[in-house]
Formats: C-alpha cells, sequence, structure tokens
C-alpha cells in the first residue's frame, strides 16, 4: 500500500517534468523574424498603478480586444532596474503609469522607444514628452493628510502647510516614504527645492522634518494607507491615494499643503525591442482615449489629462489648488536624481 | 598512497599522452580556422553592406545648405551610433573644407587624422566623385565608450553631374560585429575546452561514467555557482565599463556601515535568544520525561515551512500600531513593534527551530551513564549538569547559533515589513538595486558585505565546531535517562515551552482570521470577498506550484547523485567540488538573485525572465541540503553491498538505480519535500528573478502586505501553508522517519 502511495506521488511530482513546457525551456527562442500578426494574442506589461485598478483595466481591455494583458505590478523604481537588466532580451513590451520621472530616466538609459500615437493629440502638450517616448496619464498633487480620531486623541490640529509639518507638537507622528525606494518621497524632495528655492534649503527643511518622522517606509503609498488604519495620525501622500481610502469610510482630511505643492504625471511608454510591439500600441492608445479605460480610472479618484476626460467630483484636482512650477526634465535627469539622493541619504538616512 | 600512483602510471602510458596530444591539437587548429573564417565573413559581410548604406544615405541630401548638419544627424538612424561630418568644396583653394555642424566625434577624429595620407587620398577619390572607405580602423569615443571605426567618404555631386560640391564623412563603428565575434570566441573556447575534458575522461579514467558525473557536477556548479559570483563581482569594481572603487567606496562609507552594523545586532540578538530558547525546549523534550515529544516538534517545525513573513504579517495585525492586541485589547501607546524589537521577537520565533533540532540531535546523544556516574559520587544535580552535561552540549549549541546567526543576516522578508527604523544590509541591497538608483553594482557591493560574516560563520560551524564532537560513544548506549531536573524545574521549562508555542500557534491563528476580516485595524466586519485573491492569482499559484514541482526531484537527483560520487569515489578536485556545492547554503539570497541577474542577462546565456532561471536558482540553493541528508545517509550503508554489486559487472549508473536510490530512499524523498517547501516559500532570490508570465506568489503576498491589503495577503497566505503542510505532511507519512525533521537546516 505504502508502495503504491509513494510510486503515485513520485509520478505525480515527477509528471510536471515532462509536460511542463511553455517557458519551461532552457534556451530562449531566438527573436529572428517577427511574429505574423494575429487579431487576438498577448502583451506583456509592467505596471506601477495600484494592483486592482490595473487588473480591472486590463480585464476590461482584453474584453473589448480579446488580448491578454499579462502583467506584474512593479514600484516605478523597481521597473526601470527590471527593464535595464532586460535590455538585451525584453520580456515586457510596454509600461504602465509610474511617476513621470522614472520615465524620463528610462528615456535616458535608452530603455524606451518614442511612440506618436494618433490619440496623442488630446494630451495637452505639457503633458507630453516633446520627444514622443512617454506620455501623461494623469496628475496627483502631493497632499499632507491626517487621521482626525487620532489627532483629537492626542489632541493635535491638522497641520494644512509644509510649514506646519515642521512644528515640535508633530513629533515622531509623521510618516513618509524613503526617497531612495519611493518617487512619491522624491517628489517631496523636488517640490520643497521649488518651493523654498534652492537645494540647501530644501535640506535643511528635511532635516527638521526628519526629527518629526517615525519612520520612512518603502512605498509610497503606504503612509497614507497607515493614516487611514490609525496606525499614525499624519502622514504625506499623493491626493488620489488618500480621496480612495475617505470614501472607504476612513474619517481623514486631506489638505493641500498652502505655500504650493508639487504634483506627479503618470505616464506610460513603449519598452524599446518588446516583442508584442502591435499589441502594446493598441493598450496605449485604448488607455489613452477609450472612455471605458477613463472611466475605470475615474473610479480610482486619478485626475486624467486628456482632454475631455470626467472627473470624479471628489478628486483633488491641480486645478482646484496651488502648485508649483516643476522642471521635470531636471527632476529626472540622473545626475541631479543621484546628488540630492545622494545627499539625503548622508545627511539625513544613514542616522536613523 | 602508492597504489594510487601505479594506478595512475598504468593509465598515463606515453602511448595514450601522444594520442591525446594528438587529437587535441587537431581539434583545436580545426576549432580556431572555424572561428577565423566565421568572424571573417560576417564582418565582411556587415561592413559590405555598411558601404551599401552609406552610398544610399548620401542620395538623400538635402537641397539647402542649412539642412545639412539636421540631415548629418539622421544619419544615425539608419547606423545606429554613426557619426558624419560635412566637408564643402572650396574651389579657390581646390580643396575640401570641413563645415561647422557635424557631429563632434567626427571633427575630433579629422583634428587628429586628417593631415594623414589615407584622408587626403580620400578626399581625392572624392573630387573624382569616387566614394572611398578606408582600409584601416581608427579608435574613437562614441557614447562614452571606446570604439573603433571605419571611416568612409562620399563625394556630393551638383547637379551637373560632373562636379563635386562637397563630401560626406562618416564613422560607423564597429562594435556591433565585435558583440558577435565575441559570442563565437566563447563557443569556439568552448567547446575546445569541452572536448579537452571528455577526451580527458575519456583516455585516462579507469571508470569514465564517473568521470563524466563529476565532469557534469564541476559545470553544474562552475556555471550557475562560481561564473554569477564572480560576474556579480566584476560588476562591483566597475562603473560605466571603466575600473573604479567608486561603489566599494560607497559601500564601506558610513551610511551603510551603519547598515551592516544593524544587520549584525539583529544578527546576535536573534541567535543568542534563539539558542537559549532551543536549548531550553531541546532540554526539556530530550533529556526530561516530558512526554509530548512528537507535537512540540510538530509545533516547533511549523515556522521554519511557512512562508517567510507570514510570522511578520501576523505580528502587524496584533502588535502594530493599530493592531488588535496592542490597540484594542490592551491600548498600548507609544510602544512600536517595528525595529531591533520587533525584528528579533519574529526572527526568533521564525528560526528558533533550527536551533532547537540541532540542540536536541546532539542532547539525545549524550549517555545517560556519565551523568549517572557523577551522581554516584554525590554530586548535586545542578554540580552535573553544569560540568558534565552542559559542556558535551556546548559544540551544538555554538553550532546553533552560527546557524541562526547565517539566517537571521540573510533574512530579508521579514525587516521589508518590520526594519522600521533600523537598517539592515539585506534590504539595503534589494533598495538599491530596486530603488531611485537603479544600481545592481551597488547591489552587490552590499550583498557581499553581507557575504563575509555569513560565510565566516558558515566555514567556522562546519569546519570547525562540528569537528569537535565531545559526545560520548561507549559502546553500549544505556537505554535509561537519568533525570537531572527536579519537578518544579522541568514544570517550568514545560510552562515556557507551551508559552512559546502557544504564541506560535496564536499568530497562525491570526493569519487565518486576517483571511475573513474586511479591513484589519478598521473595519473588523465578517467577510468572504478577501477569498476573491485565490482565482484573481490563480496563475501566480498555478506557476509558483509547477516550478517548484519540477525543481523538487532535480534538486533530489542531483544531490544523491553527487553525494554518491563524493562519499564513494575519490577523484581529483574532490574537496573543491564539495566546498562549491555547499557553498550556496551561506550566501544571501539577494546576493544569488542579484548575481544571476547580472550574470544571465547577456549571450550565451540569456535566460533572465525565464522559467529556467528561478528552478536553476531553487535547484543549487537547495543542493547543500539535499547533500548532507545523502552524505549522511551513505555514511550508513556499508559499501560492501555496493561493491558485490559491481562485482556482478554492473556499471555506476545500475548500482545508482538499483542499489544507492531505494536505500537512501527516505533522505530522497526528505530533500525533495524540502526543496519543494523551500521553492514555495523562497523571497529574497526570487524577488529578482520573477517575470509577467513567473510571477511567485510570495512576492505576490508580499506586495499586498506592503500595501496593507492584510485580507488579501492573509488568504494567499493560507493557501500557500495548506500546500506546503500538506506536501510536506504526505511525505512524513510515506517515510515515517523520524530523522526527517532532523535536518531542518534552512536559509530564506
Amino acid at each position: 500500500m505504502k508502495k503504491i502511495v509513494s510510486l503515485l506521488l513520485l509520478a505525480v511530482l515527477l509528471a510536471p517534468a515532462v509536460f511542463a513546457q511553455g517557458g519551461g525551456e532552457k534556451a530562449p527562442e531566438p527573436q529572428a523574424v517577427p511574429a505574423a500578426p494575429t487579431s487576438a494574442g498577448s502583451v506583456s506589461a509592467y505596471t506601477t498603478l495600484e494592483e486592482p485598478l490595473a487588473a480591472a483595466l486590463f480585464d476590461l481591455f482584453e474584453k473589448e480586444t480579446g488580448i491578454k494583458v499579462n502583467f506584474v505590478r512593479l514600484s516605478g523604481g523597481e521597473a526601470v532596474a527590471r527593464l535595464e537588466a532586460e535590455s538585451s532580451n525584453p520580456q515586457v513590451s510596454i509600461w504602465v503609469g509610474g511617476v513621470g520621472l522614472d520615465h524620463i530616466t528610462a528615456k535616458t538609459k535608452g530603455l524606451t522607444t518614442p511612440y506618436v500615437s494618433r490619440y496623442a493629440s488630446k494630451t495637452p502638450t505639457q503633458y507630453r514628452d516633446p520627444e514622443n517616448f512617454w506620455i501623461g496619464l494623469y496628475v496627483g498633487p502631493l497632499t499632507i493628510v491626517t487621521n482626525l480620531d487620532r489627532a483629537k486623541e492626542l489632541g493635535i490640529q491638522a497641520p494644512t502647510s509644509w510649514a506646519d509639518l515642521t512644528k515640535a507638537e508633530y513629533k515622531g507622528l509623521i510618516r513618509v516614504a524613503n526617497p531612495n525606494s519611493s518617487g512619491t518621497a522624491y517628489n517631496v524632495l523636488t517640490t520643497m527645492r521649488y518651493v523654498l528655492g534652492g537645494e540647501d534649503q530644501m535640506m535643511d527643511y528635511m532635516k527638521k522634518l526628519d526629527k518629526n518622522i517615525d519612520q520612512y517606509t518603502k512605498s509610497g503609498s503606504a503612509p497614507g494607507k497607515s493614516v487611514a488604519i490609525g496606525e499614525i495620525p499624519i502622514a504625506i501622500g499623493y491626493a488620489h491615494d488618500q480621496v480612495k481610502l475617505k470614501d472607504a469610510g476612513a474619517n481623514i482630511k486631506i489638505a493641500a499643503p498652502s505655500e504650493g505643492t508639487g504634483f506627479e504625471l503618470a505616464s506610460m511608454s513603449l519598452v524599446k525591442g518588446g516583442k508584442d510591439a502591435v499589441n502594446a500600441k493598441k493598450l496605449y492608445d485604448w488607455i489613452i482615449s477609450s472612455p471605458v479605460a477613463q472611466e475605470k480610472f475615474t473610479e480610482w479618484y486619478v485626475v486624467l489629462v486628456a482632454d475631455g476626460a470626467a472627473k470624479h467630483p471628489e478628486a483633488l484636482s491641480i486645478d482646484e489648488i496651488k502648485t508649483v512650477e516643476q522642471d521635470f526634465a531636471w527632476d529626472g535627469d540622473t545626475v541631479n536624481k543621484t546628488r540630492l539622493l545622494d545627499r539625503w541619504t548622508h545627511e539625513i538616512g544613514q542616522y536613523r | 598512497m602508492t597504489a594510487l600512483c601505479c594506478i595512475g602510471q598504468q593509465m598515463f602510458t606515453k602511448k595514450r599522452i601522444i594520442q591525446f596530444c594528438l587529437v587535441a591539437v587537431v581539434f583545436i587548429a580545426a576549432d580556431i580556422w572555424m572561428y577565423r573564417t566565421l568572424t571573417d565573413s560576417f564582418v565582411a559581410y556587415v561592413e559590405e553592406r555598411n558601404y551599401n548604406e552609406v552610398g544610399l544615405f548620401v542620395q538623400t541630401v538635402p537641397e539647402d545648405e542649412s539642412d545639412i548638419p539636421h540631415w548629418l544627424e539622421g544619419v544615425s538612424t539608419i547606423i545606429p551610433d554613426a557619426q558624419a561630418m560635412y566637408f564643402t568644396f572650396d574651389e579657390n583653394r581646390f580643396t575640401f573644407v570641413p563645415a561647422a555642424g557635424g557631429s563632434p566625434v567626427a571633427e575630433q577624429l579629422w583634428n587628429q587624422y586628417g593631415r594623414t595620407e589615407p584622408f587626403t587620398n580620400a578626399l581625392e577619390s572624392a573630387y573624382y566623385l569616387e566614394a572611398m572607405q578606408l582600409p584601416s580602423r581608427y579608435p574613437s569615443v562614441i557614447n562614452n565608450d571606446a570604439s573603433d571605426v571605419r571611416v568612409f567618404f562620399a563625394p556630393l555631386i551638383a547637379e551637373n553631374g560632373y562636379e563635386a560640391v562637397g563630401a560626406v564623412m562618416i564613422l560607423v563603428p564597429t562594435s556591433g560585429a565585435s558583440g558577435y565575434s565575441r559570442l563565437l570566441a566563447i563557443f569556439a573556447i568552448g567547446a575546445a575546452i569541452a572536448f579537452i575534458a571528455i577526451s580527458w575522461v575519456i583516455m585516462f579514467t579507469r571508470d569514465p561514467i564517473t568521470g563524466f558525473m563529476v565532469l557534469g557536477l564541476f559545470i553544474i556548479v562552475g556555471v550557475f555557482v562560481a561564473f554569477p559570483l564572480f560576474e556579480a563581482l566584476r560588476l562591483s569594481f566597475f562603473r560605466n565599463n571603466k575600473f573604479s572603487m567608486d561603489r566599494w567606496k560607497m559601500g564601506l562609507s558610513p551610511a551603510y556601515i551603519v547598515a551592516l552594523w544593524g544587520s549584525l545586532r539583529l544578527g546576535v540578538s536573534t541567535a543568542t535568544i534563539s539558542t537559549i530558547l532551543g536549548f531550553l525546549i531541546a532540554f526539556l523534550v530530550e533529556r526530561t520525561s516530558f512526554r509530548q515529544k512528537k507535537l512540540v516538534t510538530t509545533l516547533a517545525t511549523m515556522p521554519v515551512i511557512s512562508p517567510p513573513f507570514s510570522l511578520s504579517l501576523s505580528i502587524i495585525l496584533l502588535f502594530g500600531n493599530n493592531g488588535l492586541i496592542s490597540k484594542q485589547l490592551l491600548n498600548m501607546q507609544n510602544t512600536s513593534i517595528y525595529g531591533l524589537g520587533g525584528l528579533t521577537l519574529v526572527q526568533t520565533i521564525s528560526m528558533f527551530p533550527i536551533a532547537y533540532l540541532t540542540i536536541s540531535g546532539v542532547l539525545r546523544q549524550i549517555d545517560s551513564t556519565v551523568e549517572d556516574a557523577s551522581l554516584d559520587l554525590s554530586a548535586t544535580r545542578w554540580q552535573t549538569f553544569k560540568s558534565i552535561t552542559f559542556p558535551l552540549t556546548v559544540p551544538g549549541i555554538l553550532s546553533a547559533w552560527m546557524l541562526v546567526f547565517t539566517n537571521s543576516l540573510a533574512d530579508f522578508a521579514n525587516p521589508l515589513l518590520l526594519s522600521g527604523n533600523l537598517r539592515v544590509l539585506s534590504t539595503e541591497a534589494y533598495m538599491m538595486v530596486t530603488g531611485r538608483m537603479n544600481d545592481l553594482g551597488g547591489g552587490a557591493v552590499l550583498s557581499f558585505m553581507l557575504l563575509l560574516p555569513t560565510v565566516t560563520a558558515f566555514m567556522v560551524q562546519r569546519f570547525w565546531v562540528s569537528r569537535k564532537s565531545f559526545v560520548t560513544v561507549t559502546g553500549k548506549p544505556s537505554t535509561t535517562l537519568t533525570e537531572l531536573t527536579t519537578t518544579p524545574v522541568r514544570n517550568i521549562l514545560a510552562g515556557i515551552t507551551w508559552a512559546v508555542l502557544g504564541f506560535i500557534l496564536m499568530l497562525y491563528l491570526t493569519i487565518v482570521a486576517g483571511c475573513f476580516v474586511r479591513n484589519w485595524g478598521i473595519d473588523y466586519t465578517f467577510t468572504l470577498e478577501n477569498w476573491k485573491a485565490i482565482p484573481d492569482s490563480w496563475d501566480s499559484l498555478t506557476s509558483t506550484v509547477l516550478l517548484a514541482l519540477i525543481s523538487a526531484p532535480l534538486a533530489g537527483l542531483i544531490a544523491m547523485v553527487a553525494a554518491m560520487l563524493l562519499v564513494r569515489k575519490k577523484f581529483p578536485g574532490k574537496r573543491l567540488l564539495e566546498v562549491l556545492m555547499m557553498t550556496p547554503y551561506a550566501i544571501p539570497g539577494t546576493l544569488i538573485g542579484i548575481a544571476y541577474v547580472i550574470a544571465f542577462n547577456k549571450q550565451p546565456l540569456l535566460l533572465v525572465g525565464t522559467g529556467a532561471i528561478i528552478v536553476i536558482n531553487y535547484v543549487i540553493r537547495e543542493l547543500p541540503v539535499g547533500l548532507e541528508n545523502g552524505i549522511t545517509a551513505l555514511h550508513q550503508i556499508d559499501p560492501s553491498i555496493e561493491e558485490a554489486a559491481q562485482d556482478l559487472g554492473a556499471d555506476v549508473p545500475t548500482v545508482f538505480k538499483t542499489i544507492v536510490l531505494p536505500l537512501v530512499r527516505p533522505a530522497f524523498l526528505s530533500s525533495m519535500s524540502y526543496t519543494f517547501v523551500r521553492s514555495m516559500t523562497a523571497v529574497s532570490a526570487i524577488i529578482f528573478l520573477i517575470s509577467a508570465k513567473w510571477y511567485h506568489l510570495t512576492i505576490k503576498i508580499l506586495s499586498y502586505s506592503e500595501n496593507l491589503r492584510f485580507g488579501l495577503a492573509s488568504v494567499l497566505c493560507t493557501v500557500l501553508i495548506i500546500i506546503v503542510l500538506g506536501v510536506f505532511g504526505l511525505l512524513q507519512i510515506l517515510v515515517k522517519d523520524d530523522k526527517l525533521t532532523q535536518k531542518t537546516i534552512s536559509t530564506r
């Protein structure tokens, strides 16, 4: 009996090794001739959008066109790292979402390829790369979010400006991400440079802010979620992440800093050398033009930049608040980024 | 020794050596000739194509002279990285004059070589309306890379058809061809080495089949262990293709030494507490009249086989700033589970089983007779313990400490969730690669810094501590156990044990509870909607299980073959092979992941993004455990059975199949189940190797946890635990061997 069971088990364990196909081979197929176009098919993508949003969006795309989207959700920095590691054999054809600065980094590293979509004209020029390597999808301003219940318990007022955040009463009560791993937090650095006028002033501010920081998280949207569940009273994050949580019932207040705030331009790029270029372009076009896609986006409270796109009534648009003038090219330049991050790590990060 | 020499001499006859040299020379000559021909013909093909393209390009010259600089830039879209420069024909001076608007690289080359004869000849040809390619290559710098270029000159013919209004000089880099010839060179050298090795084995060994198996194993560890590490090390010393100590300077700067220190602090505190805890529980179970040994062992093994951060998850759910226990029940303010305290707690709970199993193995072997003798000589129980039992256990305790220390340093998943303000090298290396810096080399440096303490601890444990076994071997072990503890002491120990195990159980139940809660921390309503995570992640689930199922038998088989060769056969390089096969155990997962990405993202081994690289990674990481199992099992089998089979004419594979494999079946099955379990729960190496098609379930769980979607994370975690427990339990039943649980050494 035992022998039979063990034989069966061995057979079960070894069977997949015999039947495994599709990706289990050791030698990659050389892509000598591009595959003949088929009516349906699939496309591989990296996405930095929230996983449920991406899943829903790509499902809608598949329903409409029959093209299956195989995606992996990676944070912005991870996606750039992956694309670079795979640059001699790209595994995906398109990268959807992610802070615009990361797309600029990818462009300078030669990882993306330009594409002028037939629908690109619907997006205003300031939200598109002049050389057509990337295109903006939506904007989101940086905001300060406070959990009102915890604030009441601790007897503090909700902060409403950048200067507020450095007040002594908030010591250990603020959470934000680590700029080395999060685009959101890096955006905070660049915003403060514009608000205060210079790099040194920005570093001074970040040092003062550091005294009030509880911990630096890895992911940019985690601090906001921590505020929603009451783990920490105050966080800095993008408006759309916070509005979603507020609508879900969290008792939080979302404030745009009074001195003016920066914003992200979530973007999309085609990957250079991607294998499903045609399907990737179909997805690209669909995302920036289809009303179905736009409706799905608005459910997540993001503010799309395409002309005529609907906006969720609760969403916070940059037209309604004070923003600073951001030079994306400067912010995304590798030399500047490395310098700012090195300074932050050496003057603040390492003392944690 | 002399016998071996004689045998060797019999193999190394003059005739054979001459034969071998002849064959080798013939093959190498043919190899070189093939390589030369292929490279040359390819280079010639590429250059001819470039020549044609340059000709076509020149015909597209714009009418308007002011458009020419823009048109010159366009040459790089036709021929990648080509540089161009324009000359106008000055009729007064009857010569070509360089015009502005060309590429700076081209201008620099012209300034350097323009006066030399080939160039003046080329200009002369242009005057006579002939295009020309210069015979030799010139060095240049394109895109910050030094590269050789071929120079073409082409005339711009006026409308009247017989005058040259200008000339264009185009530089075409030859790097494309050199990439191909590098690939060819690798294959040619590889073929030569392979041929020589194979013919050596055939001609000079008594038992060619063993020789081939040894060769095969060396190739496997060489390509998949030594090569990636070497590539990672090499990358850490280069920046932009130039040798630079930049990355090492950064790694050794205070910013990251802090992280190293953090890792070490964490390692020491985890190892110490785990060892103490493990010792107490092991002592209770092995040296007292405690009854529920099986139950304790089972419960204690659970943290080892579950996903590494499942415990972190439940700790956050229970003791986080808004956790169920810390907030709702106890209303604790201002205590934070993040940081050194919380991490040590979680790591201790995950890793004390390692200490427990190591120490209990040692304690089990201590013969009570010595203790009896001591008690007879009227020593008190405490004195007996202090001077007899404890010293005998010391090697086991040291071993346990080292093993837990190594594991803690390499741990990646728990610090990712719980480190708070404590910085540890494993997560820093990960963030260096995937964060804003995108620096693979930097990540490699940080991982190598982590390698030093882990390898040291591993080597010390393996080659020094484990050799100093003080265990008594008295020939006839006594079956009675002297109880050294009084009942109150035993009850205290039992109390501690049950408290710890109860805590573990509670943590697991929290995960299960988390599946049914809508929004942990805000909304505790019961809901089943989290279970939609299963159909959503179905692809991920199946691919994870598939890859684990493929690697389990592979790892088991290779480990057993290697064990047989290492135990039963003699061959040169045996020590080296053993060390190479065991090293992956000491290497932190992040280093292996980064090294694999660096080494296998270019030809000829382009494996990044495939399922193959993940399977190879699993197999290499599990080989040490399987090997250890196999070696132990084989030591217990008398070689005479195999010798009998060989006398009857069986060759090595037949002996392996019919004698060795059935006898080591428990060890084989145990290493298979181990590989499966650890492949299902791998995180630190996998996080660099996943791709859209092969999206490992643990990474999904991690991503959900980071984004505080605890319901979904809990569901997937539970499913994972159920699958792993199921397979592990099934194999336990099949083998029914106590020693199965003994070899539970694991690294994440």
